[in-house]
């Protein structure tokens, strides 16, 4: 009874559908007959013998010899059929509207001379962080791309992050020191947070390892270098640093057992470096070679208890494939630190394998030992005009000492993102990374490998 | 018991599936119709949108490019997918339940009747090269014997640096210049453009190549620039200044620029390439239905003019007429030429912002390689970057989604190829001289590269539809009659061979039923089917057989350039046939696609 009653249904469902459709196709598909006049004789597709060059004349409106049909899609089924499109305009309208304003007052510009100087070389713009490792903050980046329009740069950055934690940085750079051939560049970083992440055990850590610190550090670099023939460059930076590092209120702490946890410090470093630099522009490279080679001396002044050395390697060559536009680079960087004069290092100034973003897809200081070994390959490639693609594969091992390295140690991680460059000046890029310890998304304010401490926070 | 219910559970299931079937059927079979055949077309010369109507008003939405280009980069093209009218008929054409929608405008020869957007020119009445290079001007320019009172700075937001003169016999005059690194580039765009559409029949303003001295210009009292913000203020002479400083001299001081008389009537704003005028009765064919505004697709591919914006199209009201007309402006990022600076390589290719591109370009990781990646030597700056070699017709595109392109079906695009190699060599040449080269071989080398381009379009669509034109009915010295035609791909050198076969046959075409072969399938190897058809055994069957309306006779002709190995798709031609007077006339033509 109730299977007759719902085919009865059903089927006359269908017979509606059908009785429908009989009704709106022809008149949908219909087409008004016009009125058909006698063929033209001959068809004006041939050439007329004489070529007339005006305009046609104007009918007069009340003799309309015949008129253009009528659009198809006029017809009550199209427009009934196009009732989500106007729904969509309807919504798509504030867009448009906010569009038009955008355009008819300039609001582009006036964005821009709110925080930049016309020239664009000056100005102040806003810096926000969310999630990453300095938590959701606010800030700001005061900069000077043309100091006293002598080409020298200097900005100045400050973020206030969540519990407290700020951090700021300021850098100085003179490409033609008093006019000579040396260029100064100084640097000063002054962080102040609660959420560092240590990972005792080095290379064999877990995540659960995971203990937290406090940490307030002002480290003031200051290098003076110049070229020495060709592409090699060499450099001296002479550095303070000023640090206090404690056992965060966040749980797990790390303990206090940690060399240089609960204590302070403050040192001085001597830095001499040498690099050959090949690449085509250091902003957003497409080709060369970058070679460095750099040995660090700390001393700690105030007591005897930090006193290390460290040395490091770094190769990169970029590989322009096709025509310079997509890039394949390879990297190799080598780190390591001795403690020298029974002094020892203290545990927030290790080797981080990912110093400068080089081992993606691990948390901040993830791995970090007195020496790190690391590998990069990664393939750029354009996607749309100021915006490329790009995957790679990190690897890498920290280790104690050189006897530690093994095949089987090392850490790896595959990912891929996208690259934005509008300008010189301007370029950042979004990442994601996989690894044994999951996904993790990277937003990063620069496009190269870079070495500064506060890249390491993404900052 | 379980059986059953199982069972009518099933069978519930298969008639709602039916059902929904039916549903979809339905809609199918609402939008998916078959294209409207030539015999319920209008036969036309003109179109009547020439009524008087009241003043409408000023459109703006088109005049914004940001918004133009972003809604047609996203917003219009979602709102497209969402209409279930176009899309399904969309789907249906992709597996053959349906046509596309063609234009609406056509007549029963397939052809655009003049009207207040196009006047048939150069096509159906070959222009003389006099005629050709002339082009819109019916006047010499501006005067050049008095001083131009500059009256405001370009009111565009392009690239390419001018202002609006005044004349000695008030006219008033867009003047453009070149930039510095590509003298000739612009100002030859838009006079060699400017040309060729209005050849094509579209409606375009006088332009007129002249040499400005900067001495001859003082600045109106109520002169007006652009500021800051776009905000309007006074003009000063360091605006001019500024304009002339960035422009190249000539040895002379004088300086090359294109001036570009403004069209008479009220602008009305621009005409936008999608829906209607609201306040125009006139206007009741939708745009991107309009058969000339989705041929112009062919036309601007072939001009590589990529910016088909709706703020380079103009509506003008005629307060005397009291109607609107129709133009296309500025034409400044035409051939080799993006305003101020030559075209991209990939400008021509894809669109600003190209899903597709970017998608493949992402998925394929950089491994995908854009043809149009490895860019032609530029030789000439005065050319800027135009080029042949990766120019494909089909691919091409303008800098961003144009509505009444994103429509252009195979027979629209056989209509602007019909209008693109109706140019010929001599043809090219003579416009291009209106671009004033200095150096000929840059003349030439546009002229080549308008050719190859031309050449491209004549051979990918006279291939794709059968090219069979120019029908007429011709009668022979002892009276009988055939159907000549001109086969465009041999007489204009895009067929694979020399010469031709045509199978046709020829019906007697009914209004319901089955039509009757008069003629069964036959070879004709010469463009021209003898019409040996006599009507005495078949007396008229419906009343309408009367000497006005006498039985029609359907044509259908194939084309094979191999002897008949591979056959063309089928053009119908439908002849009228008046008993009274025993001759057949022309009524209309459909074309397979």
């Amino acid at each position: 009874m109730r299977r007759r009653t719902l085919n009865r249904s059903l089927a006359s469902r269908l017979l509606w559908n059908l009785l429908l459709l009989l009704l709106i196709q022809p008149m949908a598909c219909a087409t008004s007959q016009p009125d058909v006049a006698r063929p033209h004789e001959p068809h004006r597709q041939l050439e007329s013998p004489q070529p007339q060059r005006d305009e046609p004349q104007r009918r007069p409106h009340d003799e309309p010899e015949k008129s253009e049909p009528e659009d198809a899609e006029n017809r009550w089924p199209y427009r009934l059929l196009a009732a989500p499109e106007y729904a969509w305009s309807g919504l798509a309208y504030p867009f448009k509207k906010l569009a038009i304003a955008y355009e008819r007052h300039d609001v582009m510009n006036r964005t821009l001379d709110v925080f930049m100087t016309d020239e664009r070389t000056a100005g102040v713009f806003p810096k926000f962080a969310l999630g990453g490792t300095l938590s959701s903050g606010i800030g700001f980046t005061a900069f000077n791309n043309n100091l006293f329009r002598k080409n020298k740069e200097v900005r100045l950055s400050y973020l206030l992050a969540t519990r407290e934690n700020q951090v700021s940085e300021a850098s100085y750079q003179d490409p033609s020191f008093f006019g000579s051939q040396w260029f100064l560049d100084s640097n000063v970083f002054w962080l102040n947070f609660d959420e560092g992440h240590f990972f005792p055990g080095g290379n064999r850590s877990q995540e659960r390892d995971q203990t937290n610190f406090e940490l307030k550090q002002l480290a003031w670099d200051v290098k003076l270098g110049r070229r020495l023939i060709g592409d090699v460059s060499a450099a001296i930076t002479g550095r303070i640093l000023i640090a206090d590092a404690k056992g965060s209120d966040r749980l797990p702490a790390t303990p206090v057992s940690v060399t240089g946890n609960n204590s302070s410090m403050t040192a001085l470093a001597v830095e001499p470096s040498i690099w050959y630099d090949s690449r085509d522009n250091p902003f957003r490279s497409t080709r060369g070679w970058f070679v460095e080679g750099a040995f660090t001396y700390t001393d700690q002044v105030d007591r005897d208890q930090f006193r290390y050395l460290g040395y490091r390697f770094e190769i990169q060559r970029y590989i322009p494939v096709f025509r310079g536009d997509r890039v394949l680079l390879l990297r190799w960087y080598l780190a390591k630190q001795d403690g020298v004069g029974g002094g020892s290092i203290p545990f927030y100034e290790l080797t981080l394998l990912d110093l400068n973003n080089g081992l993606r897809g691990f948390d901040r200081g993830r791995w970090q030992d007195e020496g790190a070994l690391l590998f990069n390959v990664e393939w750029r490639f354009p996607v749309w005009q100021d915006v490329e693609g790009d995957i790679f594969v990190d690897e890498g091992q920290v280790f104690g000492s050189y006897k530690d390295i093994g095949l089987q140690h090392f850490r790896y991680s595959v990912g891929g993102g996208l690259r934005f460059v509008s300008t010189r000046k301007f370029g950042f890029r979004i990442q994601a990374a996989a690894s044994e310890d999951g996904v993790l998304a990277l937003i990063r304010g620069n496009l190269e490998f870079t070495r500064r401490r506060a890249a390491t926070l993404g900052f | 018991m379980k059986t059953s219910y199982a069972g009518s559970k099933q069978s519930a299931r298969s008639l709602r599936s039916l059902s929904r079937w039916s549903a979809v059927a339905l809609v199918f079979a609402l939008v998916g119709c078959s294209s409207e055949s030539a015999m319920h077309r209008p036969i036309l010369v003109e179109a009547d949108d020439r009524r008087p109507i009241s003043e409408p008003q000023e459109e703006t939405e088109g005049q914004w490019a940001l918004w133009d280009g972003v809604d047609k980069m996203v917003f219009y093209r979602i709102g497209q997918l969402v209409n279930l009218g176009y899309s399904v008929r969309t789907i249906g054409t992709w597996v053959g339940l349906a046509d596309p929608l063609e234009a609406q405008n056509v007549d029963a020869f397939d052809e655009v009747p003049d009207s207040t957007w196009f006047s048939n020119r150069h096509p159906v009445r070959h222009l003389s090269r006099d005629e050709l290079a002339r082009g819109p001007a019916i006047g010499s320019g501006p005067d050049l014997t008095g001083e131009w009172t500059a009256i405001s700075a370009k009111e565009s937001l392009g690239s390419t640096p001018g202002f609006v003169i005044r004349d000695g016999r008030n006219d008033v005059y867009l003047l453009k210049f070149d930039p510095p690194l590509h003298p000739e580039m612009t100002t030859a765009s838009e006079m060699i453009s400017s040309r060729f559409l209005y050849a094509a029949g579209y409606h375009v303003p006088e332009h007129y190549l002249v040499e400005v001295d900067p001495s001859r210009i003082t600045i109106g009292a109520k002169a007006k620039f652009r500021g800051r913000y776009h905000v309007p203020r006074p003009m000063t002479q360091d605006d001019i200044r500024a304009i002339l400083e960035r422009v190249p001299h000539r040895p002379d001081g004088k300086i090359r620029a294109m001036a570009s008389k403004f069209l008479s009537g009220v602008p009305k704003g621009p005409f936008l390439y999608a829906g209607q005028r609201h306040d125009d009765p006139n206007d009741h064919i939708r745009h991107e239905n309009r058969r000339e505004l989705r041929g112009l697709r062919i036309l601007a591919a072939f001009l590589n003019h990529t910016d088909t914006k709706a703020a380079n199209a103009l509506d003008m009201y005629d307060p005397k007429a009291r109607y609107l007309n129709h133009y296309l402006i500025d034409f400044s990022s035409t051939l080799g030429a993006d305003n101020a600076d030559p075209q991209l390589p990939r400008f021509g290719n894809e669109y600003f912002l190209d899903f597709g591109t970017i998608g493949r370009s992402m998925v394929e990781a950089g491994f995908y390689v854009k043809p149009w990646e490895i860019p032609i030597k530029m030789e000439y700056p005065s050319v800027g970057y135009f080029e042949s070699e990766y120019f494909d017709p089909e691919r091409w595109r303008p800098s961003y989604p144009n509505p009444a392109f994103l429509r252009t079906t195979l027979r629209d695009a056989y209509w602007g190829a019909k209008i693109v190699t109706s140019f010929t060599d001599e043809d090219i040449e003579a416009i291009v001289r209106t671009g004033g080269f200095t150096d000929p071989r840059a003349a030439r080398q546009i002229a080549d590269v308008l050719k190859a381009r031309r050449d491209k379009i004549g051979r990918y669509y006279f291939s794709l539809v059968n090219p069979l034109d120019r029908f007429t009915v011709s009668e022979g010295p002892s009276g009988e009659q055939a159907l000549v035609f001109d086969n465009l791909a041999i007489s204009r050198n895009y067929a694979p061979a020399k010469s031709a076969i045509y199978q046709y046959t020829i019906l007697r075409r009914e209004e319901k039923g089955v039509d009757s072969a008069l003629v069964p399938e036959k070879i004709a190897v010469e463009p021209r089917i003898p019409l040996n058809v006599t009507f005495d055994q078949a007396p008229p069957r419906q009343a309408r057989e009367s000497p006005d309306h006498g039985p029609v006779t359907t044509v259908k002709i194939r084309t094979s350039y191999d002897k008949g190995t591979h056959w063309s798709k089928t053009v119908t031609v439908y002849l009228q046939f008046d008993p009274e007077q025993g001759t057949f006339q022309l009524r209309g033509l459909d074309r397979e696609t």
